[in-house]
């Protein structure tokens, strides 16, 4: 009964030029989460991107690496290095970015330093890749870091084996 | 439009929002879920990959060092007695009759021409997690291996693989069918993922993942 008392609305272009102002507003309101959500997939799609290209240059950095070869020099592992890089689509090009590959060898038996001889294991690694991301996320004081590894027993091969840099690189 | 039709309009839309986010916010749940445990299956493979074409290169699983070098590939997945995963490898061949002839004295043997296991090695938490095609002891679990942390294995004697039951690799005929002769190195893995099990909504919380050469 009450409801029946209660005056009839304004007349629709009053009605329309008031609503006319709240739309800014609900658009800025909409436009925050989405743009949030939308950089937030965009980011977590090129990490993905990112690690899966990194395991990629890695593994093809260990197929590299158990056979032996030293093409690009001046070492094996450089070579490896070298391998890994261009496997990396650009991505490991700047020194900083570079750094983060390392290249180690494992003796089977102990667990510990190994050698590039045949019957160790190679483990060709990317420790800490920074992925800048697009959105402003990084204010929060959290960059994201890209881990890759993969190892491969080193085949026999024919000769002494190739320098090695680093041999000690952990 | 009256004021009484917009505050009915009012109650509606409560209901419309209340209903879409049912769908919605599982919707959301599911994507998440689905994503962590993609990435993680994508971790899984690789893992299992690299360690199975050691083992199928002669590296052994049964020392310190090699223990050692998959706890360091499987890194964040925690290949401990009380981890959340763990990696399983087998060594698997058909049986023979020239085989059951050396094992028994008889060409014919209850495993004839079958898929026997020849040694399994598991290390991290075994007691969470066994090969679907069979653990080869008779009590079904795996002993740990002396001196190595982590790390659980058996040998397969000739004889048990001729005669015992336990011995067979169940239905790895339907993955792989072996020749006469023909000896194959597995890696398993399972990752256990109990945090991204939402509510009991999300199905089975584990990762499996199997490499064989």
């Amino acid at each position: 009964m009450a409801d029946r008392s209660l005056p009839e609305v304004a007349p629709r272009a009053n009605r329309t030029t008031r609503q006319r102002g709240s739309e800014p507003v609900e658009a800025t309101l909409i436009a925050i989460p989405m743009l949030l959500m939308t950089f937030l997939m965009l980011d977590v799609s090129m990490v993905i991107f990112i690690r899966t290209t990194m395991q990629e240059a890695v593994r093809e950095g260990a197929r590299y690496a158990i056979t032996g070869q030293n093409a690009t020099g001046p070492c094996q592992d450089d070579s490896i290095k070298t391998t890994v890089k261009n496997h990396a689509l650009g991505f490991l090009h700047g020194t900083a970015a570079a750094a983060t590959v390392h290249v180690q060898f494992v003796n089977p038996s102990t667990g510990g330093q190994g050698t590039n001889a045949p019957g160790n294991i190679v483990n060709v690694k990317i420790e800490g890749y920074k992925y800048s991301t697009l959105a402003p996320f990084q204010r929060l004081n959290y960059p994201l870091y890209v881990f890759a590894t993969a190892s491969d027993l080193i085949e026999p091969y024919t000769g002494a084996a190739p320098c090695l840099t680093n041999s000690t690189d952990q | 439009m009256t004021q009484l039709a917009r505050r009915r309009q009012h109650g509606a839309s409560v209901l419309e929002f209340t209903l879409s986010l049912s769908v919605l916010v599982p919707l959301l749940i599911g994507t998440f879920v689905f994503g962590f445990r993609l990435v993680r299956a994508q971790q899984t493979d690789q893992i299992t990959r690299d360690l199975a074409h050691m083992y199928s290169r002669g590296l052994s699983f049964t020392t310190t060092g090699a223990t050692t070098e998959a706890q360091t590939l499987a890194g964040q997945f925690g290949l401990t007695a009380t981890g959340q995963s763990v990696v399983i490898f087998s060594t698997i061949q058909l049986e023979t009759a020239a085989a059951c002839l050396s094992a028994t004295g008889n060409s014919s043997c209850p495993n004839l021409n079958k898929p026997v296991f020849v040694q399994q090695v598991a290390i991290g938490n075994a007691s969470a997690n066994g090969s679907p095609f069979g653990t080869p002891t008779s009590n079904g679990s795996l002993p740990a291996t002396t001196g190595v942390t982590n790390n659980y294995s058996t040998t397969v004697s000739a004889t048990a693989q001729a005669n015992s039951s336990w011995a067979v690799a169940n239905t790895f005929n339907s993955v792989l069918a072996l020749n006469s002769g023909e000896v194959t190195y597995m890696c398993e893995m399972f990752n256990n993922t109990p945090s991204l099990n939402v509510a009991g909504l999300t199905g089975a919380p584990q990762v499996y993942s199997r490499a064989i050469f």
